[in-house]
């Protein structure tokens, strides 16, 4: 796997990833806006919108059967939630000119440009029936989101651990502003987010990069030439004496409850410090043989699942666990059971080794995943941190049982939001 | 033990197939330039299976005990959890229970044959005591539970018991806190000592491996003596014709979800009949419910359907069907309208562009299986228990005519086999 970067022109990156080991292509398009309320739930109706058609392909009929003769390639857009950054991604996947009879990949970024940069427009605004369709439907997949439990308690929990942050948004955005939102004023940040985001794009795979490059220069980099984007810098989760635990408990129809909790790490995103949290993370609560699953799981039978995660762009560690209400306070207690003996190195080096070798395990999935490799180095390009999966895992492989002990100890609870279930004659 | 290659060059993909002394079925995917290796080890035995025909006798199971076991071969004699041991290697390991097959699997980036050590001596020495069944008995209740609340899975299972009236492929594959009470150490061994047994399994490879180094491992856990042939399968005898037509439930969800399946008549075929019957089914649900289909983009546009709506075939040999599925504040009228549509569908002849446009599709589909080791694993062990081989897809596909495609569409989509699901909110709020 070889990686190189172009600068298109001033403001729009192009950096290729290199294998012949799949039988598919990526080709993304970032741009990238500040993480903030106003811009939410405006940026997560743009891929909605953008494919119920283009210029040459007004209908979302059209659209997706010049994808479909292109042997199924999956063109679509969505938003991601990196630090306080929201990166507006559009990308298609599709098959590699080795194993058709014809050559595509022209096609495809001819097809790619036309869906981002060419929406259907009339009298300098979006369609109004595709807007107001369209709001519909995000109104529909936010109440949607109760469904999921799990996520829903995990988003409440984020919410209230990041109040006054914009971590705290929803990605995908608001109900009520909604309705602040027509076919004019979307349009307008439309305009806004083209004309001044950060772009990076990705082209991943095996073809010539000669003409893949020329593609870009004259599809994307015509269109998007000249800019002069500004990046926001990402604050870390706040992290400070004696903090006052935030604790919220809400109820739900349900027979089963969650729990979730957030810490403060107060480290760098750039700091060495980061890979020894990811051993940490292993070790405590982020694999299938973490002291969380095997005590509170495992041994005590106190939750389905349970796990902690690690946020680097943030520094904070979030755990989930589906409990029953009853056993809140033992899987509570457990869990801190469990986080003291960390902070005191009472952990074996077997499990420091298997910790290692199963981040390892991790990069070898990346490793084998375009989509994958592509958000790596895209997370990192957020950053500022260049590596390659590889030079990660060299650094995973320094980190000492010192390391561990003095990260475990700078997680700082935050939040515990317990999502309740009780029977329907309850509530 | 002798291995028979196929190969497909346009690909660039090839399987090695071998039989072992002990019955065992065993299948190498090479594939070169992977970081990960993959090991998936099945038995032909999912929560379908309620009869048990072995030793002359007839033994009704308990429903959810084919899950209860996966759950419970993880656990060791010395205390210790296969999990932990693959944890010590790197490895990542799971294991899932289906309709007709239970699976246990692992990838690693190194360490192979040590893993696959491990695999093959878990699954092949259960250990189960009153105390362990005891303790599983709550776990699962817990994870049953959880599927009580899921509204995916409640909406799907309602489809299966308004559609057939006695395939077991209806019952709650995990089972009820009820049901797995009566699960005992013994009945797990007996389990055991039939469905898993080597000619009742396959073991599926995938990377880079050393055949004669992978059959050491074999020989070293997988005994002859052990063999007591393929188990029988029970035959259910569905009627035709669905239970109900339309099945409810209420849980906390927004908005209504509706799951519409069309259940499939015949019963029993494998291999390439089964195949084509699966490429033929796959073709028409993305001419008539694609994103491109006349279905697709008319309900959308009036708001009827959104972008949660999906299709899906699933035709196995024990039992089949093919859906729609998806959020709507008029499930009913979708179903409806639906109905409609594949009449007037049966009625006129297939739009040749739409079917040469699906092929395209199916075929750059196929292509992406071969970009994940797991994604191969999971899907070939599937193909190899039906006794397919999964290398010659796309060339299948091409061949399909257009009359066959008419002829599968008028029978298929009956509406006399359909059951229409769906889960409603608990309230207006």
């Amino acid at each position: 796997m070889k990686t190189d970067i172009y600068e298109i022109s001033k403001g729009i990156s192009l950096r290729f990833i290199e294998t012949d080991k799949f039988k598919t292509n990526v080709l993304s398009v970032y741009f990238c806006i500040p993480l903030s309320r106003e811009n939410v739930t405006r940026a997560a109706l743009i891929p909605r919108v953008l494919k119920r058609g283009s210029r040459k392909y007004p209908t979302m009929a059209q659209l997706s059967r010049r994808a479909e003769e292109l042997y199924g390639a999956s063109i679509g857009a969505d938003i991601l939630k990196e630090g306080d950054e929201l990166l507006i991604r559009a990308s298609a996947q599709f098959v590699s000119d080795k194993f058709i009879t014809e050559s595509i990949i022209k096609d495809i970024t001819e097809l790619l440009h036309e869906f981002v940069l060419c929406p259907i427009t009339k009298d300098g605004a979006f369609d109004k029936n595709y807007v107001e369709q369209e709001k519909e439907n995000a109104r529909n997949f936010i109440k949607g989101l109760i469904n999921d439990k799990k996520e829903y308690a995990q988003v409440r929990c984020n919410e209230i651990m990041f109040e006054s942050d914009p971590y705290g948004n929803f990605s995908y955005g608001y109900i009520e502003d909604l309705d602040l939102i027509d076919e004019k004023n979307l349009y307008e940040f439309y305009k806004e987010i083209v004309g001044t985001a950060d772009v990076n794009i990705f082209a991943s795979g095996s073809f010539d990069k000669g003409a893949v490059k020329t593609e870009i220069e004259r599809t994307f980099g015509k269109s998007l030439s000249p800019r002069n984007p500004k990046r926001t810098a990402t604050k870390l989760a706040k992290f400070e004496e004696n903090i006052k635990v935030k604790s919220v408990t809400e109820e739900i129809t349900a027979s089963q409850s969650k729990l979730c909790m957030g810490f403060n790490c107060g480290i760098e995103p750039v700091s060495d410090e980061c890979y020894a949290v990811a051993v940490f993370s292993c070790i405590y609560g982020g694999s299938p043989f973490s002291k969380l699953f095997n005590n509170v799981r495992e041994k005590l039978s106190l939750a389905y699942y349970v796990f902690s995660a690690f946020n680097r762009q943030k520094s904070f560690m979030k755990i989930s666990a589906g409990i029953e209400a009853a056993k809140f306070q033992d899987a509570y207690d457990e869990i801190f059971v469990q986080l003291d003996m960390m902070k005191s190195g009472d952990f074996s080096d077997d499990e420091i080794v298997s910790a290692k070798k199963y981040l390892k395990t991790q990069i070898g999935s990346i490793k084998d995943s375009l989509v994958a490799t592509e958000d790596f180095y895209m997370t990192r390009a957020m950053m500022s941190v260049e590596e390659s999966p590889d030079e990660f895992l060299e650094k995973i492989n320094k980190v000492s049982r010192e390391e561990i002990i003095a990260v475990a100890n700078k997680m700082q609870l935050d939040t515990v939001y317990f999502l309740k279930g009780v029977s329907g004659d309850e509530i | 033990m002798r291995f028979e290659k196929t190969e497909n060059k346009f690909l660039n993909e090839s399987v090695l197939f071998g039989v072992h002394e002990s019955g065992l079925r065993v299948y190498i995917v090479p594939k070169k330039g992977f970081s990960k290796y993959y090991a998936i080890y099945g038995t032909e035995y999912g929560s379908i299976d309620r009869v048990l025909k072995f030793d002359g006798q007839e033994v009704l199971l308990p429903d959810g005990i084919a899950h209860f076991l996966e759950h419970k071969l993880f656990e060791e004699e010395d205390g210790k959890n296969a999990f932990d041991k693959f944890a010590i290697t790197g490895a990542s390991s799971n294991a899932f229970t289906s309709f007709d097959m239970t699976a246990y699997l692992f990838s690693c980036t190194d360490s192979f044959y040590e893993n696959l050590d491990i695999l093959l001596e878990f699954v092949n020495n259960p250990y189960f005591t009153d105390e362990n069944v005891a303790k599983e008995q709550g776990i699962i209740g817990q994870e049953i539970k959880m599927y009580d609340d899921d509204p995916d899975w409640r909406l799907f299972f309602n489809m299966l018991q308004g559609m057939y009236h006695a395939n077991p492929v209806k019952t709650d594959i995990a089972g009820t806190v009820e049901s797995i009470s009566h699960i005992t150490p013994e009945l797990l061994y007996k389990c055991c000592e039939a469905y898993y047994n080597p000619s009742n399994m396959m073991l599926v490879m995938v990377g880079d491996i050393d055949e004669e180094k992978a059959v050491s491992y074999i020989d070293k856990h997988v005994k002859k003596d052990k063999d007591r042939g393929k188990i029988e399968k029970s035959i259910c005898n569905e009627p035709s014709g669905v239970v109900e037509r339309i099945v409810r439930q209420k849980l906390s969800v927004s908005k209504p979800l509706f799951l519409m399946g069309f259940k499939e008549k015949e019963e029993g075929i494998d291999g390439e009949k089964l195949l084509m019957k699966q490429i033929k089914t796959d073709i028409l649900m993305e001419v008539l419910f694609g994103k491109s289909s006349s279905f697709f983009t008319e309900l959308y546009g009036e708001g009827l359907i959104d972008g949660s709506f999906g299709k899906d075939s699933e035709l196995e040999r024990s039992y089949g069907f093919s859906s729609i599925s998806g959020e709507s504040s008029e499930p009913e009228t979708v179903y409806k309208r639906a109905l409609e549509y594949l009449k007037e569908m049966k009625e006129k002849d297939l739009d040749k562009t739409a079917v040469d446009v699906a092929k395209r599709v199916l075929i750059g589909r196929d292509l992406r299986r071969f970009n994940s080791v797991e994604r191969m694993g999971n899907d070939f062990i599937r193909s190899f228990m039906n006794n397919i081989n999964p290398l010659f897809y796309s060339e299948l596909v091409e061949s399909v005519s257009l009359d066959e495609l008419k002829e599968r569409l008028c029978e298929h989509f009956d509406e006399e086999c359909c059951t229409l699901s769906i889960i409603e909110p608990l309230e207006e709020n």
